[in-house]
């Protein structure tokens, strides 16, 4: 049985910038019944991926925002996993609740202190699941019984045989053997951690001070346009008029559904502007001279 | 209107309008999302460049107000041994969080210690006063600007 997976797509933005996103479809977590072609890559599970060279690539789960948990997560999963996090490369999860939901939150969603204490033992078990099955590949392939075999940095080693195998060499195998649930395996004591505990690195400073780490504001997709808000600028102002001929041609009007919108809101409350290939123009939130919002009883109110 | 500027060492040609912000230049023409946008009035910081090594608000810099100045941003300061210097001291020290803020503050940092190789605690505090971080990191970007410059005289 192996495990079934989706490929991943890749969009890569127009501008000459070049970058590209990955938008990876969810992992399967049960293996297909199905006999499938091989699988170049390692996948026992939607957090773990470990590919024909060893590359390893953890799928974190919720968000770093600087609160540090990708390193905690990371390490929650390569001290099971038995790798060094000089090994490892991290991804996004892609959005996926059935996936990834926090399980004191019941939804993929990164807050309320709650991260490790959600997947302290979900994370685990996806690295002890992995180790597992590299050790049974191992195994098989020496002939000795798993228990004789230990995982050790991104190897299974045996020690009575002198013998050693990479992860990447055993990823083939591995991905053909069947996955055992996550309850049934056996986790570390803590005793015997290695990893968790200790002052580990921050796995996502190196992207931080040269501007390669992506912010959402960074998101660039083909076609993808940029909406500005205009705000009244007084309170109380509603939009009396709209220009649309006035517009720059790299705009486009606003819908007439949202005309209506703007029409019908409070004054407070933000009406949406024209949309833009780029953010400039429109120039800032709120300030435009395509929308008109003479009617405010606060006539002579200045910027 | 068609403008070139040179950036990193490399010329790009652009259609804007002159009033354009190099801040968007950047980022949405040229896909280099390395210098962030976070007020658009000069106020953060997050949006520093050098130009001509000057560190610079890109947010309130129009386009054709650069002429032939050399830009330099956050993606090329490695380049230059105090924005290398200083990346590594980050690293070492361990100074960012969630990192909005820390290509602005590194450029701003990069152009304090080219003109002054040994800055002190008052240098920094007027170099630095204009980028501004949310979550907190002032006390190691302190440390870690001392760090380069030891580093970088040491070398």
């Amino acid at each position: 049985m192996r495990n079934e997976r989706r490929t991943f797509l890749k969009a890569a933005a127009a501008a000459g910038g070049g970058l590209v996103i990955n938008l990876a479809l969810p992992l399967a977590l049960r293996p297909s019944m199905a006999a499938t072609t091989a699988s170049p890559t390692f996948a026992p599970n939607a957090f773990i991926r470990i590919d024909r060279t060893g590359a390893v690539t953890l799928v974190m789960p919720m968000v770093e925002m600087g609160q540090g948990i990708y390193t905690a997560m990371a390490m929650l999963l390569a001290e099971e996993l038995e790798v060094g996090l000089d090994q490892v490369r991290l991804e996004h999860a892609p959005p996926n609740d059935a996936l990834y939901a926090n399980s004191i939150l019941h939804i993929q969603t990164t807050g309320l202190s709650s991260s490790i204490r959600a997947f302290w033992t979900p994370l685990r078990q996806a690295g002890a699941v992995g180790r597992t099955l590299l050790i049974s590949a191992a195994a098989k392939q020496w002939g000795v019984d798993p228990s004789s075999c230990r995982a050790q940095h991104g190897a299974v080693v045996h020690s009575a045989s002198s013998r050693r195998l990479g992860y990447g060499e055993l990823a083939d195998a591995a991905a053909a053997l069947p996955v055992p649930a996550r309850e049934s395996v056996t986790l570390k004591a803590p005793k015997d951690f290695t990893l968790i505990g200790t002052a580990a690195r921050r796995l996502d400073a190196s992207d931080k001070v040269n501007g390669r780490a992506q912010f959402g504001i960074d998101t660039r997709l083909p076609g993808m346009k940029i909406a500005a808000i205009a705000i009244s600028p007084v309170f109380g102002g509603k939009p009396k008029s709209v220009n649309e001929a006035g517009m720059p041609s790299s705009t486009a009007p606003p819908s007439s559904a949202s005309l209506k919108r703007l029409r019908s809101s409070p004054a407070w409350r933000p009406a949406m502007k024209a949309t833009s290939r780029r953010r400039w123009p429109p120039r800032r939130s709120g300030s435009t001279p395509f929308i008109k919002c003479p009617s405010s009883p606060m006539p002579r109110w200045s910027r | 209107m068609p403008f070139t500027i040179k950036v990193n060492g490399t010329p790009h040609s652009v259609d804007v309008d002159g009033d354009t912000p190099l801040l968007w230049v950047l980022r949405d023409l040229l896909g280099m999302t390395g210098t962030k946008f976070g007020c658009g009035a000069a106020l953060c910081g997050a949006c520093t460049v050098h130009i001509d090594g000057v560190a610079t608000r890109s947010c309130i810099t129009s386009v054709d107000s650069i002429g032939n100045s050399a830009i330099t941003t956050i993606e090329a300061v490695d380049q230059t041994p105090q924005g290398k210097a200083l990346q590594q001291a980050w690293l070492d020290l361990e100074v960012v969080q969630c990192g909005y803020c820390q290509s602005g503050q590194i450029m701003s940092a990069a152009a304090l210690l080219a003109a002054t190789p040994k800055p002190s605690d008052a240098d920094i505090d007027a170099a630095m006063a204009g980028n501004v971080c949310r979550c907190g990191t002032y006390q190691r970007i302190r440390a870690a600007i001392h760090r380069a410059a030891k580093e970088s005289t040491n070398a």
